[in-house]
């Protein structure tokens, strides 16, 4: 029901990232996330395996079949040569976007929550990925990894039910892309990130605020509440709170950056105000990495 | 809080609930509260308020509510205790109470200015001793031509009507009548509310009596600068006005206008009260000549006690004074008293006696004159033949050789009264008989007559000595000649024989000698003036009690010339002016002998005053004003909170923004989100117009708060203002013949009639949907008194049991007729002659012109006026009668030979009746066709109505087209 109901909704959504996407081009992802997969893709492997590129020819042996024997080259000799190609795979990036109510939280109605926001990187990027030839898949609870064709809509219904915390597929090997406002305290994100580490799993931590959330603009005699609920400070004159207010938020960003540079994660970080383009950009230049 | 509600008292405020007030007393702590306590916070999502923790802001000091929030609610919190504490603007007095109330009012003249007052205090008074379950009475202290039952229990409504229909009468309250009234009535009124004209009008056993009776609160109209106009008074210069006045305390300045009948100012006097004075007599000036002055109004507020009207205000007599022989001179002296005394009252012209009987004057003076040369006395006869006045005076002349024109026979030689050789002392005026025409006025003492020609005695000197003095020796003698009198004065005209020229009685023996040519019959009644023959003056003009003249009804009472002194105003005798042939009299409003005396209350009789407003309760204002001022309040609180855009983010108001108003918002936003979830579970994507209305029904909030609070306030004198507004019948009347219509006779079935209307409506709209008329909604009439000309067609439905038709009826419904209307009845019974209303049709019609009936023939105009039909079938098959066609039954045909009568049974109306909605009401037998054949009927029963044979002219269509042709 609910997702029947939001279909519409997401279906718009996701035409949106379609635009973004094309826009972008295809999207390949940089070798350092091409861990070893056996789907085929466009990652050379450098060793001999299933591929299209000719890797190179290794004299004939009796266990080959002769259907496999290469005549062009075995002509220019005595020998029989059989062809062999560069095993190439595809790389697989497993998406999560941070189902907080904190995180679904705009401070403005003109303005996306940061989760919509996050929703159309991630399905922009998911996009740009697929027609560079990348897997794309969304993280879900426990080992269920949709399969079946690649569509955007169906992606996003899954991005939008994804589990409080980023799990671990078995075969879960591949790039996280992981979208959150990291307001968690770090400590949190470090174990997490390091099991992540600890199973040689990398990624990129794409972290979304609010306009209101990096400014402050608040004056007065305030209770911050926070939609997820919490404590809630009360501020007697919320306009000589701003300086240390930001001061705290960059530290904040500043120690999530530093997590993720322990753990191996890319960190990229954006405003739910900020076009969606440039912010893209940015994502897909941490996905195409340093060329 | 005693102290405090005494200060309240004082101002004419008073609290119902003065406990309710004691509250007040916490406003410093109030304030303290609203103004120390820092505002609540305001209720911020962050979802990085984590970040916070720890934090510390430089600054602690918590701010402060604005002032003027403060304020706003210290007043809120204010009026709200001073309206539950009830106040009132003046507060009961001391006869207020439980129990019956008994309003006296005093309806006088003197009570017009205070009339408006009066109504007020009454209605007020009736209405709280109505709420409080007790009755209500009133009695009226003047006397009316109607009477009214002093123990009839009013409504408010009643004693409004009461005051609207009783104004202030132009004479005296009777309070004398009043108290008999009361104490026949025999109520036992719990208190009295007395409003009084504050006169005493010489009675104050009145207030002693209604004291006996129960408590009794006196409201007492003010007397100060109150004056009123006692008498007109002849003064040798001219008239003057006595006015005076109820209280003297203090100096007044009065001014008196002379007034013609149409109420211009002809001049006007002016005077002075001095302090101590209640009398003064003011000179009036003479008006100009031609200006036919009748009263004189003291200037200021209107009441008939400040007018006094003038009697033999007439048309200003023609007098003519005789100048005979060749010289004058010395007759000139007589004549100057003569004209002094007539001068403001006549035109007085001189002349020689011929010339003068020529010119017939009304009165012609002659003085002193004896042995008239033959030619003037047969002109002065004829004069006085054909009914002229003449006047002499006696003097030496007439006492050596008297003639043929007078009315007694004189001896020769005057008699002297008081001189030194005469025994006789100087005789005075003896009073003046019924019969005499100067019966009415008094002589003054000392007016003496010294010397006087005496006249013959004999048996008819009795009856033409009209004055005598007081040894009986005639003074004025007078005798009718012809239609004419002849009157002769024994003294001279001047003051040698006697003070009587000197005299005003003088001036108004002469006047009425000359107003008694005005009725010349009533001297020629047995050869002396008998007043008691004098035709009645009618009212000509009423005075009503503003002391306006008003031209008198037909019905006017009408009262005999010399009655007029005896009668006072009242009910019976309506002041103003009367009169006949250009004499007038007038009965005025005040007794000239009895001026208005200020009212001495009885001292066990609280008095209030009148110009206190009656009480008024203000809780109901009070709590508006709050209620207004809440409203403010959350319109500032809305604001800050739906508006964060409109007045942004933390900015002053916000500050001061109340916890207790937030509440309420969200409780009401959680309300509408409620309602709304049901429909929309997920509301995410559409977030933005998911906000709105949340402003918007906060904005209908206010509205509503508002609209509640003026609703309160102002209710109830809109639905007074309402409740004076009134129909205009012309319009009423001119809305039928404004646009066509159809109509039905209103019978005493209602459902007949409802049908029958319902029925016409339906034809109505098929008239608009298919054919060129129009026809506006349809009428109701009773042919009795509708003016049935503005109908082209009336449907008569016979209810059974319908009465016959009355005559006055039955010769509208034939007017209407013979004038070209179309009147259809149906039996609505299917047609059978033989049904119970067929057969009693005839009886029902008696009356109507009904012409000799035939079935509808199949070739007849009708069946062919629109559609061409061959039945006519309503909501029964039914056949339709009309009119023979004919000609051979020998009936003129009226009308072009239109039937001007359909007779049938088919129900035509149920037929054609829809609802409200336009579907059709009844069954039709035969279904949906039937009724359809039903509406052609219909439409050319219509539309032959309105073009009555032009079809069945159509039928020669062709032949006159090949007429043309030819």
């Amino acid at each position: 029901m609910k997702h029947a109901t939001a279909t519409s909704a997401l279906a718009q959504a996701a035409g949106e990232a379609r635009l973004l996407a094309r826009r972008l081009g295809p999207l390949v992802a940089q070798a350092r996330f091409a861990a070893a997969a056996l789907v085929p893709g466009n990652h050379g492997r450098r060793r001999v395996g299933m591929g299209e590129n000719f890797w190179q020819f290794r004299p004939y042996r009796p266990e080959d079949g002769s259907r496999r024997i290469d005549w062009r080259r075995s002509a220019r000799g005595d020998r029989f040569f059989v062809r062999e190609r560069e095993l190439e795979n595809a790389q697989n990036f497993f998406l999560w976007l941070d189902p907080r109510p904190d995180f679904d939280w705009h401070s403005s109605p003109g303005l996306p929550t940061k989760r919509e926001r996050g929703a159309l990187l991630l399905l922009a990027l998911a996009g740009a990925l697929h027609r560079g030839g990348e897997r794309v898949t969304p993280l879900l609870s426990g080992n269920a990894s949709p399969g079946g064709a690649f569509a955007l809509d169906q992606l996003a219904i899954h991005l939008f039910s994804a589990p409080p915390e980023p799990p671990f597929p078995q075969n879960g090997r591949g790039a996280y892309i992981l979208v959150s406002d990291f307001y968690e305290d770090p400590s949190v994100w470090r174990s997490r990130l390091k099991a992540f580490q600890a199973r040689n799993r990398k990624g990129i931590l794409v972290a979304i605020a609010d306009p209101t959330e990096v400014d402050f603009p608040f004056a007065g005699r305030l209770r911050f509440s926070a939609p997820g609920g919490g404590e809630k400070p009360l501020v007697e004159r919320a306009e000589t709170l701003a300086p240390a207010y930001r001061a705290a938020f960059a530290e904040r960003r500043a120690a999530i950056r530093a997590i993720a540079g322990e753990t191996g994660f890319e960190f990229a970080a954006m405003r739910a105000d900020e076009p969606a383009a440039p912010a893209l950009a940015r994502i897909a230049a941490l996905v195409r990495g340093p060329r | 809080m005693s102290a405090l509600a005494d200060l309240a008292r004082s101002i004419g405020l008073g609290f119902g609930a003065p406990w309710a007030l004691l509250p007040l007393l916490a406003l410093p702590i109030l304030w303290f509260l609203l103004r120390a306590t820092p505002p609540a916070p305001k209720q911020v999502e962050l979802p990085s308020a984590r970040l916070l923790l720890g934090l510390e802001s430089t600054e602690r000091t918590p701010l402060r509510a604005p002032l003027w929030l403060v304020l706003l609610r210290l007043a809120i919190a204010v009026l709200l205790c001073i309206g539950l504490a009830r106040p009132t603007l003046n507060p009961p007095g001391a006869s207020d109470g439980k129990g019956d109330l008994l309003i006296v009012v005093d309806d006088g003249f003197a009570s017009t200015e205070s009339w408006e007052r009066f109504r007020v205090h009454a209605l007020a008074a009736a209405q709280e001793s109505l709420a409080r379950g007790g009755k209500v009475h009133a009695l009226f202290t003047a006397l009316r031509a109607e009477q009214r039952d002093v123990t009839e229990a009013l409504s408010v409504d009643r004693l409004r009507a009461l005051f609207a229909s009783r104004a202030p009468v132009p004479w005296l309250p009777d309070r004398k009548a009043a108290l008999v009234a009361l104490e026949q009535g025999k109520l036992r009124p719990a208190r009295i509310l007395w409003l009084s004209d504050g006169l005493s009008h010489d009675d104050d056993a009145f207030g002693r009596g209604l004291t006996r009776i129960a408590p009794v609160l006196l409201r007492s109209a003010d007397l100060a600068g109150a004056a009123f106009a006692l008498d007109v008074i002849q003064k040798p210069a001219g008239r003057a006005i006595v006015i005076s006045r109820p209280i003297s305390d203090a100096e007044l300045n009065v001014s008196a206008q002379i007034e013609g009948l149409d109420g211009v100012p002809l001049a006007t006097a002016e005077g002075r009260f001095k302090s101590g004075e209640v009398r003064l007599e003011l000179d009036l000036p003479i008006p100009g000549p031609g200006a036919k002055p009748v009263l004189v109004r003291l200037a200021g507020p209107e009441n008939a006690g400040r007018v006094r009207l003038f009697a033999e205000s007439g048309a200003r007599p023609r007098i003519g004074l005789a100048v005979s022989g060749g010289e004058e001179k010395p007759l000139l002296s007589d004549f100057f008293y003569i004209e002094r005394a007539l001068n403001p009252h006549a035109e007085i012209s001189r002349g020689r006696i011929a010339a003068l009987a020529k010119s017939k004057p009304a009165a012609i003076i002659i003085a002193d004159e004896g042995g008239l040369p033959e030619a003037e006395r047969v002109a002065l006869g004829e004069f006085v033949e054909k009914g002229g006045v003449l006047i002499r005076f006696a003097g030496p002349r007439l006492a050596a050789q008297a003639d043929s024109l007078v009315p007694a026979r004189l001896r020769t030689g005057e008699r002297a009264l008081g001189g030194a050789l005469a025994w006789d002392k100087p005789q005075m005026i003896a009073r003046f008989t019924e019969d005499s025409p100067f019966f009415g006025l008094r002589p003054p003492p000392d007016a003496l007559v010294r010397q006087q020609v005496l006249a013959e005695p004999g048996p008819e000197l009795t009856a033409s000595s009209w004055a005598r003095l007081q040894d009986g020796t005639p003074l004025v003698t007078g005798a009718a000649r012809g239609k004419g009198i002849l009157v002769l004065f024994h003294v001279t005209a001047s003051p040698e024989w006697s003070d009587l020229p000197l005299s005003g009685l003088f001036v108004d023996m002469l006047r009425r000698v000359i107003a008694l040519r005005i009725a010349p019959d009533v001297a020629a009644k047995n050869g002396s003036a008998g007043r008691e023959n004098v035709a009645p003056f009618p009212l000509l003009y009423a005075l009503d009690g503003e002391g306006r003249l008003s031209r008198a009804r037909p019905d006017a009472p009408a009262f005999r010339p010399a009655a007029f002194e005896a009668l006072s105003a009242g009910p019976m005798a309506s002041p103003g002016l009367y009169g006949r042939g250009g004499r007038t009299a007038a009965i005025n409003v005040i007794p000239p002998n009895a001026p208005p005396r200020a009212l001495k209350p009885p001292p066990e009789m609280s008095v209030a005053s009148l110009r206190a407003p009656p009480r008024r309760d203000l809780a109901g204002w009070v709590l508006g004003v709050a209620m207004v001022f809440a409203a403010l309040d959350l319109l500032v609180a809305l604001l800050v909170k739906g508006g964060r855009r409109i007045v942004g983010t933390g900015s002053v108001i916000s500050k001061g923004h109340n916890r207790f108003w937030s509440a309420i918002l969200t409780k009401w936003r959680n309300l509408g989100r409620d309602l709304r979830i049901g429909a929309r579970p997920y509301r995410r994507p559409d977030r933005r117009p998911d906000r709105r209305p949340d402003r918007r029904s906060g904005t209908w909030a206010i509205f509503a708060l508002l609209a509640a609070g003026f609703a309160i306030t102002v209710g109830p004198f809109v639905r007074e203002a309402r409740a004076q507004e009134v129909g205009d019948p012309a319009v009423d009347r001119l809305q039928p013949s404004v646009a066509m219509r159809l109509a039905f006779v209103r019978t005493n079935a209602p459902e007949v009639d409802k049908a029958a209307r319902a029925g016409l409506l339906g034809l109505s709209r098929e008239l608009w949907r298919r054919t060129s008329v129009e026809p506006a909604s349809p009428d109701g009439v009773d042919p009795e008194t509708a003016d049935l000309s503005v109908y082209p067609l009336l449907y008569w439905a016979i209810p059974d049991g319908a009465p016959a038709l009355s005559p006055r009826a039955a010769q509208n419904l034939n007017e209407f007729m013979r004038n070209g209307g179309a009147l259809l009845i149906d039996t609505r019974d299917g047609g059978g002659v033989s049904s119970t209303p067929g057969r009693r049709l005839g009886a029902i019609l008696t009356g109507l012109d009904a012409p000799p009936l035939e079935r509808l023939p199949e070739r007849h105009v009708l069946n062919r006026a629109f559609f061409l039909l061959k039945e006519t079938p309503g909501r029964f098959p039914s056949p339709v009668w009309v009119e023979v066609q004919s000609e051979t039954r020998g009936r003129a045909r009226a009308n072009d030979g239109v039937s001007p009568l359909f007779i049938g049974g088919g129900d035509w109306a149920s037929a054609w009746a829809v609802d409200e909605r336009g579907r059709s009401a009844f069954p039709v037998e035969g279904g949906e066709p039937a009724r359809e054949l039903a509406y052609r009927f219909g439409i050319n029963l219509v539309v032959y109505a309105l073009t009555g044979n032009y079809k069945d002219d159509q039928v020669h269509l062709p032949a006159l087209i090949e007429r043309l042709n030819r």
